[in-house]
């Protein structure tokens, strides 16, 4: 990690690394001058009173980002677009909450925006303090990084300039401990307060199956219900860095993970972001998936990484990952947000999906949509365009929150098909059913889950697709291997798969199911499958 | 799918505890001695997996079946997630360790037998479920309300079902007192038996990956 201190930052705010002596604090609010201590952490912070100043942002014009004019071999224009929304809004009023291992809230480009006494700390020994600030400098520097991508202040004449700037802040340390009942009340906590909840964390990528808990899909539940009034809580999540989780001896290839493995983003209500490179194309780490929204920028496979705050009032170039282009679409929401607050947790999907701009223009994965859209399981609907959303925003007339969304169950289908091995015979081994809806009240789909179930003595060898009434199709699971022993990627029993691929699309006709087996040595059978469609 | 490339190997940062880390969660998947010196040593990465992508020059080159010697392991353990029976399989090489005091995040894990006899309360053992991942039990149950209840009804009905109601994040979902290790797992499975709710689910410890 490349660190950029700035000089003269001392006078702005002194933020002083000593020892920790006192204990620990567990007081809603900090002592005299101190915010966080405690004998097994290695920093402390000490606020002091500083003069406001304005000015440029000396660091914006590395922030590619934002505006790529093809700094560090970069393609001009890949970018947010984010400039061009600025003149409608920077986010004021709207209030985001950064939920990671800690925030850095005292930082000098971050604590303009911080909502005092809105945070909160779960850490052992820290818990219940409004003050989630981190306690080593090796582990936690990741929502700090995250937290100015958002929002970090501009005008003020230090560092970068966040997708949102004037945006409120507050920051909950639920990983520092990754107890299901924190990381649960961090995605529910203020919900009438806080607008977004920015999440750049998820299941390992592993390509294993790696469900939600009942815990999280009830807190995730509950915010699209209950938050902000009944317009719901927009969950914003990384789609996943599994690109490349292992590489196949025998075939010297990339085993790739896909985002519908991953419990935590294959479902209603959350907002997957995938990441691009500063050519605005695919990255080497790059996880597909029917269940992607949108991309942002982030590394690729040159070194050049994101600019963002750092630990330590200081700064980094290299921030990477899916981790660095989710916060920005979390800023994306927060301006649309703030042109309309009036809008609903599937408004802002809807238009996410109808503003991004088409990277990779000439990538054969780009598939026509509804309404004239295009779809691509690597980039969702393309790159978030914040001036775009904002635009659009402005004059968008809501299609309802959860109350008004309407939900149609398909039967349970059963084929019970043999599914015959792969790669042995040499020839397509795939098997199809097909189900009808009929009767369904949706002229418009938003989400499509569907359910599927196969006994299979290596499920990793199955490719998994559904083709729409409108012979759309989702590609919901990739063949791969994965480490582990017998049936090492996990079984699909009742696994759910999640596509937004189905955007706009009439949900009544005939929909099917296709199951591919695409490597030799093992079989199975194609037991069950179901299908739950969103919309209005 | 597999992708017809190869990664880089010019990444921005190296992330040397993340392999490590995934090389000691697959071998205490699979063995039981010879291994806790190495987990010793990847604790902290194994509770908090480094951020980012993995390193290129650091990914793990596996074939089908045959990456490693394959010890089968039977569950141990069930517990309910709604309405799913999920397997899990204890881990005898580690132990999650939960004080209440101040020891910052990754020092969840440690080998089994490392903790001392007065700390024995805060210590609970390590389930593996379905893809390997390691799961503590630091105390608690997680309820979810077949309906929406206010706080006086919602705690009338967690004590009719034998348990104290904690904490309350939503109208329908409730934190239960449970006592760290299998005695939340056990009570999560009475109250999910008990029929009164929607579902009844141990408040677990699991490392997420931050991306």
């Amino acid at each position: 990690m490349r660190a950029v201190v700035l000089p003269g930052l001392i006078a702005l705010l002194a933020i002083a690394l000593v020892g920790c002596s006192n204990g620990g604090n567990s007081s809603s609010t900090a002592p005299s001058n101190t915010i966080s201590a405690g004998k097994n952490c290695d920093l402390s912070y000490t606020l002091t009173q500083s003069a406001v100043l304005t000015g440029p942002d000396p660091l914006l014009g590395d922030q590619w980002h934002l505006t790529n004019t093809g700094q560090n071999g970069g393609t001009p224009g890949e970018d947010l677009r984010a400039a061009g929304a600025w003149p409608v809004t920077r986010g004021s009023g709207i209030r985001v909450a950064v939920i990671d291992d800690a925030v850095e809230v005292t930082h000098p480009d971050l604590s303009p925006n911080l909502v005092e006494g809105a945070s909160r700390s779960y850490r052992n020994g820290n818990r219940g303090s409004v003050w989630p600030v981190p306690c080593t400098k090796a582990e936690d520097d990741h929502g700090t990084a995250v937290a100015g991508l958002v929002l970090a202040r501009d005008g003020n004449a230090i560092g970068v300039v966040g997708v949102a700037s004037r945006a409120s802040l507050v920051a909950y340390d639920a990983l520092s401990t990754s107890y299901d009942i924190d990381i649960a009340d961090a995605l529910t906590r203020d919900s009438q307060l806080n607008s977004v909840y920015q999440n750049s964390w998820g299941s390992p990528d592993d390509g294993h199956l790696h469900t939600a808990d009942t815990a999280f899909n009830a807190a995730i539940t509950s915010g699209l219900v209950t938050g902000r009034q009944g317009k719901g809580s927009v969950y914003v999540f990384a789609g996943g860095n599994g690109g490349c989780y292992l590489i196949d001896s025998a075939t010297q290839k990339c085993q790739v993970d896909n985002s519908n493995f991953d419990g935590y983003v294959n479902q209603r209500g959350i907002v997957t972001v995938c990441a691009v490179d500063n050519k605005g194309v695919s990255p080497w780490y790059a996880e597909p998936g029917a269940t992607l929204t949108v991309c942002a920028p982030s590394s690729g496979s040159s070194p050049v990484g994101v600019t963002t705050t750092a630990l330590s009032g200081t700064y980094e170039s290299t921030f990477s990952g899916t981790s660095a282009s989710t916060p920005m679409v979390s800023g994306v929401i927060a301006l649309m947000l703030s042109a309309n607050p009036a809008l609903t947790w599937r408004d802002v999907r809807i238009i996410l999906a109808r503003s991004a701009h088409r990277n990779d223009p000439t990538d054969t994965g780009w598939l026509p949509a509804a309404g004239g859209l295009q779809f691509n399981h690597k980039y969702g609907f393309g790159v978030a365009n914040a001036q775009a959303a904002v635009a659009l925003a402005s004059t968008w007339s809501s299609v309802g929150g959860s109350a008004s969304m309407k939900t149609c169950d398909s039967p349970l289908r059963t084929p019970n098909l043999p599914l015959p091995d792969g790669g042995a015979v040499g020839k397509s081994t795939s098997v199809s059913d097909s189900l009808s809806i009929v009767g369904c009240d949706i002229s418009s789909i938003e989400f499509v889950e569907i359910f599927f179930t196969a006994s299979h003595t290596y499920s990793g060898d199955l490719k998994v697709t559904v083709t729409s009434p409108a012979a759309a199709v989702s590609q919901l699971a990739n063949a791969r291997i994965c480490k582990g022993s017998g049936d090492a990627c996990g079984a699909y029993s009742n696994w759910r798969f999640g596509s937004m691929r189905h955007l706009g699309e009439a949900a009544n006709g005939n929909w099917t199911m296709t199951v591919t087996d695409m490597s030799a040595g093992d079989t199975g059978r194609f037991d069950a499958w179901s299908l739950k469609i969103y919309g209005r | 799918m597999a992708a017809d490339r190869t990664p880089p190997h010019d990444a921005a940062r190296m992330r040397a505890p993340v392999a490590i880390a995934r090389l000691a969660a697959v071998f205490a998947a699979l063995t039981g001695a010879g291994v806790v010196a190495l987990l010793a040593v990847a604790s902290t990465a194994l509770a908090q997996p480094a951020p980012g992508p993995l390193d290129p020059s650091r990914i793990e080159t596996a074939s089908k079946r045959s990456s490693v010697a394959i010890k089968s392991v039977q569950p141990t353990h069930v517990w309910h997630d709604g309405t799913s029976a999920r397997m899990l399989t204890l881990d005898e090489t580690l132990e999650a360790h939960f004080p209440g005091g101040l020891p910052p995040q990754g020092h969840v894990l440690r080998p089994a037998g490392s903790t001392d006899r007065a700390a024995a309360a805060q210590v609970s053992p390590v389930l593996r479920d379905e893809s390997g991942r390691p799961r503590g039990l630091p105390g608690g149950v997680v309820v979810v309300l077949k309906t929406p209840m206010d706080e006086a009804a919602a705690r009338a009905l967690i004590g009719q079902a034998g348990a104290v109601a904690l904490q309350a994040l939503s109208d329908r979902l409730w934190l239960v007192q449970g006592p760290i290790g299998l005695g939340s797992l056990t009570l999560a499975n009475q109250l999910q038996a008990d029929g009164r709710f929607e579902s009844a689910q141990p408040n677990w410890w699991m490392p997420r990956t931050r991306k």
